[in-house]
């Protein structure tokens, strides 16, 4: 899909009546911080966190920020999803609690016992390498494939529960997709605690998602064969089904790509709901989903910049195109800011306790570096916030 | 609703100083081709008898060539893989009276008037199915996903005014299964599926080879394979043509890129002896500018290049240094496979002193009504709306 030269940017389309009210947190991709727009795109809060995110932030109940964000000369800066860096801010910006390994990538998992899972990658030793199919031949990373770790940490940085990929996963049905490299498998770009304190996890290259006992390591469950296409984001929602964002890409046989939203269920592996829209709907990177309290979901398509949200029905009753301003090198006006995910929450979501200002009566944000809030805030002015 | 379709419509960009000036003809997926100035008012509207079974062209006579649709894959007994089937050329005049048609059987995809007043095209024919011993040959695709158990070769045909085949090439007589593999995603139920052609200067012709992720030169009349370019390197590309300059220039639709986990079309242009791409436009953000199927690209008479970005509908012209001079989004919704689409198959510019216009005067207001709804003034560039 494409983006003109002149479009309708922020709100697009908002039906009142049908909509989960609430505020919306965004994370844009060439940004170094994250926003919190109103149900009309209007400015309500913004974090610094100072470095480019390699995921997007999410909210905490206690009102904190969780940012991941990328160290730029890591050692694998040149794989997609390079992290390196894990922040905790608090609601004015400042960084509470720092976890900082090179290795870290994509994303995290704030557990229900204070601890944080990360994901980070390893070497893979040759014996495993050597029966890993799929994938173009010949392309590891200089001669390495680099697997995935999970690990718990806790507060003082210290690893609690490891959990390495290649110990665990099938080479011959974890097979990578035929025209992917072969430098990661199985390249984990999202991780979530579930209720049970299981993992659920999605493996992009291989295309599927899988539940990961948290006690033995093994595999319990695995989805994805046929039916997804490098996806990203998946979740646990309160019904126990699953939710996941499948971008749609390196699909076979299709002459035109697109992206679907899905809700199976683990039990059956039935898909019980799908959003999908043609071509319309398509995001190579990035994405995000979320089922929301009134039964509508809400999507982030990534690449395109574009949030909205449907009903059950599959009709759009909120659309935002992000037009916030970064500190982007990019000049092309009118393009909107890729954003890597965004979550809606509600009046009653416990992180919301802290004051607020309402829209259009802000004051410098404090906590934030000075020269960055001033060119901020009069791009803010320009835009009309 | 789809960002593209937050897209204001009609002319979007026009920088006067930079952009070229002419007329710009193209189809939406229905009955109706059009010829818009600069500007985007309707200066020439033809009615056809068909559906377009993808392209259309204007002669040096101001006559419209036109493939039309008159058969589905189904009447042919052929999944949805046979896509862009047209199956009918027919010459209009001016001002949409018939002048000349003649079947041409599973025609499909692009075509195009030989000097000799000829017509070349492709066409997925029985003639062309590989037998068995050469299918098994076949490398790539995706197994089992032959045509009811075979691989149907692509041919191109050449038809003479009269409608008789004077000239015919199969794939299967000439391509090598052990050079020209299929992408691994993709079926098998075409090999190598072409989807646009050009007579070069030297009377060779090059053939879109969209499967193989490769362009490929054939000898005319002998039909050997010449060449054999960027393989590997473009992928799933269409519109492929040689220009005044002898280099190559190609719509790179990026579907399935290999070892690139980011979709993105791109442009380019190669000079065939060392096969080192001289220019290409990719957008600033890649992902900004992508459309897996169709797509066009035409070297304007200034240098810069109109760009066919089919699935968005979108026509725009960019100068050497990738600057985008002038946008169009078109505003006409056509229909493909039951759903609407603003989607443009190929786009052509024609300058002002085009002899196909000598006789003709090119006025929008014999389109009134056409400008009225469809021209610049139809779409307020500043609203946005919302539902309540």
């Amino acid at each position: 899909m494409s983006i003109g030269t002149a479009s309708t940017k922020g709100l697009v389309a908002y039906d009142p009546w049908k909509v989960y009210q609430g505020v919306n947190l965004l994370t844009p991709a060439e940004g170094t911080g994250v926003w919190l727009v109103d149900m009309q795109g209007r400015y309500v809060h913004y974090w610094e966190a100072g470095c480019v995110p390699s995921c997007g932030a999410e909210l905490l109940l206690d009102g904190n920020l969780l940012y991941a964000g990328k160290q730029v000369d890591g050692p694998l800066a040149d794989l997609e999803g390079a992290a390196g860096v894990l922040l905790e801010l608090d609601w004015f910006g400042k960084c509470l609690w720092r976890h900082e390994d090179p290795y870290l990538h994509h994303g995290f998992a704030r557990s229900a016992n204070g601890n944080t899972y990360v994901t980070k990658w390893t070497e893979i030793p040759a014996r495993v390498t050597s029966k890993v199919e799929g994938g173009i031949e010949g392309s590891e990373r200089s001669g390495k494939m680099w697997g995935d770790v999970i690990q718990e940490v806790d507060q003082a940085g210290r690893v609690v529960w490891e959990w390495l990929a290649h110990e665990h996963l099938d080479p011959t049905i974890d097979v990578i997709c035929p025209i992917c490299r072969r430098s990661t498998w199985p390249h984990t770009n999202s991780i979530h605690e579930m209720a049970d304190g299981n993992l659920l996890v999605s493996f992009m290259r291989t295309s599927t998602v899988a539940k990961i006992d948290r006690a033995s390591g093994d595999v319990l469950w695995r989805w994805g064969k046929g039916q997804l296409a490098h996806q990203h984001f998946v979740t646990e929602m309160d019904n126990g089904n699953v939710l996941v964002f499948d971008r749609g890409l390196h699909t076979p046989g299709m002459d035109c790509g697109y992206s679907q939203v899905i809700e199976l269920s683990p039990q059956t592996g039935e898909k019980i709901w799908v959003y999908m829209d043609g071509h319309f709907f398509f995001s190579s990177i990035l994405s995000s989903c979320q089922r929301l309290p009134n039964g509508n979901t809400l999507i982030c398509e990534g690449a395109m910049g574009r949030l909205f949200e449907v009903d059950a029905k599959g009709t759009i009753v909120w659309e935002y195109l992000n037009n916030l301003p970064s500190e982007a090198t990019s000049p092309v006006a009118a393009r909107h800011c890729m954003v890597h995910a965004a979550f809606r929450y509600g009046v009653d979501f416990a992180g919301l306790r802290r004051p607020v200002l309402v829209p259009r009566q802000r004051q410098a944000t404090p906590g934030t570096a000075t020269g960055v809030a001033t060119r901020l805030h009069s791009r803010l002015e320009a835009l009309g916030y | 609703m789809g960002v593209e379709r937050s897209f204001k419509l009609g002319v979007t960009l026009h920088n006067l100083q930079k952009a070229d000036d002419g007329y710009t003809l193209f189809g939406p997926n229905n009955h109706d081709a059009w010829l818009i100035d600069i500007e985007g008012r309707v200066v020439n509207r033809w009615r056809m008898p068909y559906s377009a079974g993808c392209h259309g062209r204007l002669l040096p006579n101001g006559h419209i060539i036109w493939a039309s649709q008159i058969h589905t894959a189904e009447e042919y007994g052929l999944t949805d893989d046979f896509s862009g089937l047209g199956g009918l050329i027919q010459e209009l005049d001016w001002d949409g009276n018939l002048v000349w048609e003649s079947e041409a059987p599973y025609q499909g995809h692009d075509f195009q008037v030989m000097d000799n007043g000829h017509i070349l095209y492709i066409c997925f024919h029985p003639n062309g199915i590989l037998p068995d011993e050469l299918a098994a040959e076949v490398k790539g695709g995706l197994p089992g996903t032959e045509q009811n158990g075979k691989i149907w070769g692509d041919c191109v045909m050449e038809i003479d005014r009269q409608g008789k085949v004077v000239w015919e090439w199969l794939a299967c007589e000439h391509l090598d299964p052990k050079i020209d593999t299929l992408c691994p995603l993709e079926s098998r139920s075409m090999w190598p599926y072409l989807n646009s052609l050009c007579v070069c200067q030297d009377g060779n012709i090059l053939l879109s080879t969209r499967y193989l992720n490769q362009i490929t030169k054939i000898e005319y009349p002998s039909g050997r394979v010449l060449n054999r370019y960027l393989r590997g390197r473009i992928f799933h590309q269409h519109d492929v043509r040689e220009l005044p300059n002898g280099n190559i220039m190609a719509f790179d639709n990026g579907l399935h890129r290999y070892g690139e986990e980011l979709s993105y079309s791109r442009v380019v242009e190669f000079d065939p002896s060392t096969e080192e791409v001289v220019w290409e436009y990719k957008a600033e953000q890649p992902s900004d500018f992508y459309s897996a199927i169709c797509g066009g690209s035409e070297r304007l008479a200034n240098g810069n290049t109109l760009i066919c970005d089919s699935v968005a509908g979108r026509v725009f012209e960019v100068t050497p240094s990738n600057e985008i001079v002038w946008e169009y989004v078109s505003p006409f919704m056509g229909e493909k496979r039951g759903l609407p689409t603003n989607r443009i198959w190929r786009a052509h510019r024609y300058s002002r002193d085009y002899t196909g216009f000598k006789d003709h005067i090119l006025d929008p207001t014999r389109f009134p009504w056409e400008n009225l709804i469809y021209g610049p003034h139809a779409f307020r560039k500043d609203f946005a709306f919302t539902i309540s």
